[in-house]
């Protein structure tokens, strides 16, 4: 009874968030991807910055040669750090980098026209 | 004695609380709500009130067996109440601080740190795994003192509806006395930030003092904004996920260990911490960050 109650009071509290709107889907631009990059990934001083289609994402290259990825998340963004050797495959209008990780086996950002640097990037 | 679990009775507070904050945030623009990732905290709210509830027993065992094993005859007083509750709270942070620096606990306190967000939801977002990972030693030092576990475990609840409040933006500093002996939201968000500056700081349940006596205390600055959650953020809103997921990596480092020392070090070194190079520890990041800065400065 209490646990039924519970799990009801969650929903309804959830469906409160949705309803007063934080459902958020932002874009990114080119000071927003560096900004939230940089203040991610301790030590990652951005360079070039191509932002996916709609800003939804972005992939950036550091002053050292490696790579940030910015990947939609929620209202927010996950970021990840990549090593400059890691093979940047774009492909039909996305980007695909294989991050192998248990939930995030593999990323892909919609950008139909990648900037000159990320073709240059390719293996 | 029997005395009342006050965290039953707080229940009704935190849900009104949660509706004026996210009515603040809306109006004001300040502080963050995302409904995938507040679902995500309560969820995880819920599953930790049920995993207590299961291991509840064994606790109160364990408590009582040391209790008849102790040195002194602790009376039900007031000033026993009050001493009690300070010196949980210093368990507390003898606690806290372990689950940041250890691997092992650090599995199980994680999920509180799991969210991008800071919002009174995030305090919900609690542990299923603390039974599993033995947290609990850290209060038995007191049952062993002599203070009766009904007392303490009183006082942990209170400790613990103290804790709600603090997980907002909507408060930016309380005044300055309380600031210098408090826990508060500012002294808070930083323990949930990742900037590297913040990384492993305020540790503290309720009086923030602790921090200041054993050097862990850093005040949050206006020109270094927080931003929250853990150096790698969980790529899932899968609540799941987000209460088993560094068991599983801890799973695996062990299985792929080559040495008792590498063993030794997956376990129960510092999270982030693994052989020879590119070790991503708190301390790491902090000295690169730290190297960095000076060096632009200078
Ligand atoms: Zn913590
Ligand atoms: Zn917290």
């Amino acid at each position: 009874m209490m646990l039924a109650l519970s799990i009801l009071a969650v929903l309804l509290l959830t469906g409160a968030v949705w309803a007063m709107g934080f459902r958020g889907r932002p874009a990114l631009d080119e000071a927003a991807a560096r900004d939230e990059a940089e203040g991610r990934l301790a030590g990652f001083r951005a360079g070039e910055v191509a932002l996916a289609d709609s800003g939804r994402g972005a992939v950036l290259r550091g002053l050292d040669g490696s790579f940030a990825l910015l990947l939609p998340f929620g209202d927010s963004w996950l970021s990840r750090r990549l090593p400059p050797e890691t093979p940047l495959d774009w492909r039909d209008g996305s980007l695909n980098v294989r991050l192998a990780e248990p939930m995030l086996a593999e990323a892909h950002l919609p950008l139909a026209q990648p900037p000159l640097w990320l073709r240059e990037a390719r293996p | 004695m029997k005395l009342p679990d006050p965290v039953q009775y707080a229940i009704p507070a935190f849900v009104a609380l949660i509706l004026l904050e996210m009515w603040l945030t809306k109006r004001r623009g300040v502080g963050r709500y995302d409904w995938r990732d507040a679902g995500t905290s309560l969820t995880m709210g819920l599953g930790s009130t049920v995993a207590g509830a299961l291991t509840a027993g064994a606790v109160l065992a364990l408590s009582l067996w040391v209790w008849e094993h102790r040195l002194l005859d602790v009376p039900w007083a007031w000033w026993a109440f009050a001493l009690c509750f300070v010196l949980d709270d210093l368990a507390y942070y003898a606690f806290h601080r372990t689950a940041h620096r250890v691997r092992w606990f650090w599995a199980s306190h994680v999920i509180h740190h799991s969210s991008q967000h800071y919002n009174l939801t995030t305090a919900l977002r609690q542990t299923w795994t603390g039974f599993f990972s033995l947290s609990f030693l850290f209060s038995l030092p007191l049952f062993l003192i002599g203070f009766p576990p009904a007392m303490v475990f009183f006082c942990s609840a209170l400790n613990l509806i103290y804790q709600f409040w603090i997980h907002t933006e909507q408060i930016g500093r309380m005044p300055r006395w309380f600031e210098a002996v408090m826990n508060t939201p500012s002294h808070h968000r930083v323990h949930h930030a990742v900037n590297p500056r913040y990384l492993d700081r305020n540790f503290a349940g309720v009086f923030i003092v602790w921090d200041k006596l054993f050097g862990t205390f850093e005040a949050e600055r206006d020109d270094d904004r927080p931003r929250y959650g853990i150096v790698k953020a969980l790529p899932s809103f899968n609540p799941l996920w987000a209460a088993f997921h560094e068991w599983v990596a801890i799973a695996k480092d062990a299985a792929s260990a080559r040495s008792p020392r590498e063993l030794w070090g997956r376990l129960f070194g510092p999270p982030g911490w693994q052989p020879g190079e590119g070790a991503e520890t708190s301390d790491v990041i902090r000295a690169r960050w730290e190297a960095a800065t000076t060096g632009k400065e200078g």
